[in-house]
């Protein structure tokens, strides 16, 4: 039974073609590099060997003195400030503990010096041609030996500023409480305790970081870069470098993906710099090793949840959840994911009275986690939903009718809400779309659910089982996100929709300009979309935390309204009618009378002909509250018995995101997330050497899932009406990647009796588990 | 990614020219199928690629069995119906799991030998067919692919000018296991197996393990105790104990020694069902 | 050392080092459409047809590629007619962020010249070699097969 407030819409809910798909199936030159201007400079950058180490004296003028080489940059000829990579809101609630170059090098990778050449043939050599004396220190290896008394301190400089405990390696300490959780458990029937540790993991975008800069004609400096937020890019270089805001013009083009990685200011400020040292136009890229080791990854956690609940009814009376985050050798995000560990997944089993989270983020000399799809939630839902399986066996119940019982519902609220944002405390709400319960109705009846559960169906020597788990997300961060847009009629009845918003190819392009469109009642190829130039769109935080959808698709609906005002305000003298009485449809301004004027009649006389103005509008939106979507994810697995690998054959997933804006592209983030997190869950892992090296730097070693490897995926956009959502949306970027490792965990539990609690579950792995424990 | 230490790319008409070059350039020079290695691992002091594309060798034909000119792609050998008649197809379906059709279209069976990497799934199936080469090194000869592989592990690498796989008994097949981490990926660990049975009974046996992680090898030691007997589930057992415990496996990245060992076993077990299912179907 | 080739039906004479890679090559003279994704022939996303087969162009030596036939994604189609591949991707939302987008075309491309209605296994096998983040694969694998359906209606290879 569909929400009667979801209306039919005309472009809104279609399954538009993205606008820049015929330039992306054709080839054109629309990314970051395929920009070819005379005089580039090639950069390269040299990275440290050592995982801990000082400077003791870098020698640069072998390199310098190279023909073909224009400008070498040390620690020593560079600013010194210290700020964070992490593109996120100003005050970032991230620690500035980095600095251009430093003369102390915390990973291997870590940046020592860079080199900007006629070829990068050249810069190459030249690189080579640089003599560093390295004074090398103890490596901080693992969460633990960060936090072994008499560990070194990564971050021992002066002037680093928002570290929680530097001397003791600790970025980020968070402990909330609701309730009493030790009474909580003490007054349970049945207590579930589970720890589960997280590997590193990183995005892989196949196009990795790159940035093209270069001066304009008047001077002023242009980051052309591969970006989610071009303006944080801005901020943050003008920061970096010293220079004002309005010398630096931050441009996206196409990207190739992002997934969180390109939330981060990794490349531009060298780039820029060269730039302004040189006058020149400079390319710099990370090439795919580099990309590995030091772009950023997943945060590898050991989180434990702990589970009370009664016999009686199965309603849980506490949930306690204890996340330790490595946090690498920058602490960019690090406060932010732990602290997402906990408010995106303890809120969603509200009827908990008692409630706990708490944990840290810690320095180690390892590459650098930063914000990837999920953003903590995915590594908390490993141990909960993992947790309420085993909880659910352990009441007897089905695990469906377990979330049945304890999940948040439309009118309620978690004081979690309120206790934990992200970084610092969030913010009350209430729940007003929640279509969780039909999603677990229609995901169930898609996988067999009744049919397959505990029948473990054997087939020589596969075994197959099936798992379920569900979860929720945000929408948005509420009073900190803001977006904007601008829209601007031409004389032909189309309109000019700028926006801030970043299309990392999602699609928000199209959907926000679907968005406007069915304001304006006018076909999507209406709308000429410009996105992500600093000097042109206004002002958008970026594509993160699942708020482009939300947030600026809410600024676009509110500029939208208000042209379509000032265009009814135009054509009512004309249509005799009161503007109130007036529709837009069809690119016609229509009256109650029946007299029509077109859109391009209205521009004109409103450009050439009567009470000239230019009819535009900008809107503004900050999101009140983060409305969460909701996910129900099921899979079935089948398990070889004798080499532990793990197939999923199928894997489901309902998802409530609101009213889908267009659900070609809805269902294109969920099947992306999902294969994602399905590699997350099975093949990849960054194996670390005991030197702190990344062992396996490339595609050839770091598995993602292929073509080969995915299973028969469902995904049912399951639609609720969101009240604060524009035409009822929320969100769906993120939330998707969290369903794979708790659901395939929970499968092949049912198919082999063992539980997992470290990700990813390797064929050896699993073998390993498989012969240790009970399959029956 | 530029190199730009090749300084020359020569592409002669003839075996004897490619050798002549060989010979004067010595370790500055080498020889290339479909080039991919060359690009992925170029090694210090080459300088001279020689490329053998123009020397006619991508064929497959029926002579004594299978002869598959060194040029010939993966590709080639997957689309010719030669393949499939061969060995009741066994090729093709080992190749049909090799690197990508990308890397299948481009990488030739000479080169593929040529690179011997340890993850090689080729050799492993080349090996247990009993795989002939006839190389040219100043002489045309004919020598096994064990000798070949010896040899050019001391350096000592003449041009592979044609495979030559012998004819094949009906009342013989193969198969062919492979483990690996996704879908398009080297081996973890790969297991070929070849047998001929008569009247029931075992009459030749061949099984190769590879990646285990070092390239693949027959183990010798497991294929005599078969020899006469009845290729049943018990006997199957053995022989895959035999091999587990004899292969030389080692702890990488990719996997454990132990875990190698235990793959070994199950992949030379299920390789001998496959194949008594296979001829219990073909009788 | 000069190499003659045809590039998308253009004869071409180009100077390039031996050794080097055709990729860099194509991209240098300004086929933007042919990407860089690993540089090790690991994720499809510069491939190209050497002689009527997708292969990786960053495993592909300039030096081999004297005398032979490329086409990139910018070959494929008409003038502003999209060629029903990329049509079919445009049309299933197999398009996210485009990246790997024209490496799977030419990759699909290869597949249907050879079969022209492929099961849904032999797509994938056909787009094995091709790595996407964005997409799961699912609406690729709808695209290979509307195209296949378009091209079979067609009567031809779409390129008129």
């Amino acid at each position: 039974m569909t929400d009667p407030r979801i209306r039919e819409f005309t472009v809104v809910g279609q399954s538009e073609r993205k606008v820049d798909s015929v330039a992306l199936v054709t080839g054109k030159p629309v990314f970051v590099a395929d920009l070819q201007l005379p005089d580039t400079l090639h950069v390269k950058i040299l990275g440290s060997p050592h995982a801990h180490a000082r400077i003791v004296r870098i020698d640069t003028s072998d390199a310098e003195t190279m023909a073909g080489v224009a400008c070498v940059l040390t620690h020593e000829n560079t600013p010194p400030t210290r700020h964070t990579t992490a593109g996120q809101g100003f005050p970032e609630p991230s620690p500035y503990d980095t600095r251009m170059f430093d003369a102390k090098l915390r990973f291997v990778g870590d940046r020592v010096a860079a080199v900007a050449a006629d070829s990068e043939e050249i810069a190459s050599a030249a690189l080579k041609a640089i003599h560093v004396e390295y004074e090398e220190l103890e490596p901080v290896l693992s969460i633990d030996d960060a936090l072994r008394s008499g560990a070194p301190t990564v971050h021992d400089e002066e002037d680093a500023t928002g570290i929680y405990d530097a001397e003791r390696n600790v970025v980020a300490d968070v402990d909330i409480d609701v309730g009493d959780v030790a009474a909580g458990f003490a007054g349970s029937d049945v207590v579930v305790e589970v720890t589960c540790e997280t590997q590193y993991a990183q995005h892989t975008p196949i196009e990795t970081h790159v940035v093209y800069s270069y001066l304009e004609s008047d001077g002023r400096l242009v980051l052309r870069t591969s970006t989610q937020v071009p303006f944080h890019v801005r901020r943050i270089v003008a920061q970096t470098l010293g220079i004002p805001i309005r010398d630096i013009r931050v441009i996206k083009p196409r990207i190739g993906g992002g997934f969180g990685t390109k939330q981060e200011v990794l490349l531009e400020d060298l780039a820029g710099l060269v730039t302004l040292r040189t006058g020149r136009p400079a390319l710099l890229w990370l090439s795919r090793k580099e990309e590995f080791t030091s772009a950023r990854t997943r945060h590898p956690m050991r989180v434990r949840v702990k589970l009370g609940a009664n016999e009686t009814d199965g309603i849980l009376r506490a949930v306690e959840m204890e996340a330790v985050s490595n946090t690498g050798a920058y602490g960019a995000h690090g406060l932010t994911v732990l602290a997402n560990t906990g408010s995106k997944t303890l809120p969603l089993y509200n009827k908990a009275d008692n409630a706990h989270f708490y944990g840290q983020a810690v320095y180690t000399t390892l590459p650098v986690p930063g914000a990837y799809r999920g953003y903590g939630a995915t590594q908390g839902y490993f141990p909960l939903e993992t947790a309420m399986d085993e909880l659910a066996e352990r009441l007897g119940l089905d695990p469906i009718e377990l979330r049945r019982r304890n999940h948040i519902r439309v009118g309620e609220t978690s004081p979690i809400f309120e206790k934990l944002g992200e970084g610092r405390e969030g913010v009350e709400q209430t729940i007003k779309s929640c279509e969780l319960e039909r999603c677990l109705d229609l995901g169930a009846e898609c996988i067999g659910w009744a049919e397959k559960r505990g029948k473990r169906q054997r087939e020589g020597a596969w075994v197959h089982g099936v798992g379920m788990s569900v979860m929720m997300q945000g929408s948005g961060i509420p009073l900190i996100d803001m977006g904007a847009a601008m829209i601007k009629m031409n004389e032909d009845g189309s309109f000019n929709l700028l926006i801030g918003a970043t299309d990392l190819g999602t699609g928000s392009d199209t959907i926000l300009a679907q968005i406007a469109a069915e304001v304006l009642g006018v076909s999507l190829a209406q709308m000429i979309v410009l996105s992500s130039d600093t000097d042109v769109t206004p002002f958008d935080v970026g594509a993160y935390a699942s708020s482009t959808t939300y947030v600026s698709g809410t600024a676009v609906k509110r500029a939208a309204e208000k042209v379509r005002d000032q265009i009814f305000g135009v054509a009512a003298p004309v249509l005799e009618s009161a503007p109130e009485e007036l529709v837009l449809s069809d690119g016609r301004v229509v009256a109650t009378s029946g007299k029509a004027l077109s859109l391009a009649e209205v521009c004109q006389r409103a450009m050439y002909e009567s009470d000239q103005f230019q009819i535009a509008a900008t809107a503004s939106c900050v999101p009140q509250e983060s409305p969460p979507p909701f996910l129900a994810n099921f899979a079935e697995v089948a398990v070889d018995t004798d080499t532990g690998q793990v197939k999923v054959l199928h894997y489901v997933a309902a998802v409530d995101c609101g009213v889908a804006i267009n659900p070609m592209l809805a269902e294109g983030q969920m099947e992306g997330s999902i294969v994602n997190g399905i590699g997350y869950a099975l093949t990849e892992e960054m194996l670390i050497s005991s030197r702190g090296r990344v062992r396996n730097p490339t595609l050839f070693d770091y598995k993602i899932p292929g073509i080969l490897d995915t299973p028969k995926i469902d995904v049912l956009l399951v639609e609720s009406y969101e009240p604060t959502g524009p035409m009822g949306a929320k969100s769906i970027g993120e939330i998707g990647i969290n369903g794979p490792i708790p659901t395939i965990a929970n499968a092949i539990y049912d198919a082999v009796g063992v539980r997992l609690r470290e990700t990813p579950f390797t064929p050896e792995r699993v073998r390993e588990a498989v012969r240790r424990g009970p399959i029956a | 990614m530029t190199s730009t230490a090749i300084e020359q790319y020569v592409r002669p008409a003839s075996v004897e020219e490619a050798w002549a070059v060989l010979v004067e350039r010595g370790a500055a020079a080498r020889p290339i199928g479909g080039g991919i290695d060359i690009g992925l691992h170029p090694t210090s002091g080459l300088s001279t690629l020689i490329d053998l594309d123009r020397l006619a060798l991508s064929y497959l034909r029926d002579e004594d069995g299978l002869a598959i000119g060194a040029g010939t792609t993966f590709t080639e050998i997957l689309e010719s119906p030669h393949t499939e008649k061969y060995a009741n197809g066994i090729l093709g379906e080992v190749l049909q799991k090799v690197a990508s059709p990308l890397q299948r279209n481009l990488a030739t069976i000479g080169g593929t030998l040529g690179s011997a990497h340890p993850w090689s799934d080729v050799v492993p199936a080349l090996l247990v067919l009993d795989a002939r080469l006839r190389v040219y090194d100043g002489q045309s000869r004919e020598i096994s692919l064990v000798e070949y592989l010896t040899a050019r592990a001391t350096g000592d690498r003449p041009l592979i000018i044609e495979i030559r796989l012998p004819v094949k008994s009906r009342a013989s097949a193969g198969a062919f296991e492979k483990y690996s981490s996704t879908g398009f990926d080297v081996a973890t660990l790969n297991c070929a197996c070849y047998a001929a049975i008569d009247a029931g009974r075992c009459q030749t046996i061949r099984i190769a393990v590879g990646g285990t992680p070092s390239l693949a090898t027959r183990c010798l030691t497991a294929e005599q105790s078969p020899i006469g007997a009845r290729l049943d589930d018990q006997m199957i057992e053995t022989v895959a104990g035999v091999v587990a415990e004899g292969i030389d496996a080692r702890d990488d990245r990719r996997a454990s020694a132990a875990y190698r060992r235990h793959l070994a076993g199950v992949g030379v077990s299920r390789c001998l069902k496959q194949i008594v299912g296979r001829l219990e179907t073909m009788t | 050392m000069m190499i003659e080739l045809t590039i998308n039906g253009e004869r071409k004479r180009l100077d390039v080092n031996p050794g080097e890679k055709l990729l860099d090559v194509l991209r240098r003279e300004g086929y933007m459409g042919v990407k860089t994704g690993c540089g090790s022939g690991d994720c499809g996303a510069c491939a190209v047809l050497f002689n009527g087969r997708a292969v990786n162009s960053c495993l592909l030596l300039a030096g081999k590629a004297d005398g032979a036939d490329i086409v990139t994604v910018e070959g494929l189609g008409g003038g502003d007619a999209l060629h029903p591949i990329q049509e079919a991707f445009a049309a299933e939302g197999a398009v996210q962020c485009g990246y790997c987008t024209p490496g799977m075309i030419i990759a699909a491309y290869d597949l249907l010249s050879r079969n022209p209605n492929p099961t849904e296994e032999e797509i994938r096998i056909g787009l094995s070699g091709n790595l996407c983040r964005c997409t799961g694969y699912v609406k690729q694998i709808a695209a290979v097969k509307r195209a296949a359906s378009a091209m079979a209606n067609e009567g031809g290879d779409g390129n008129d």
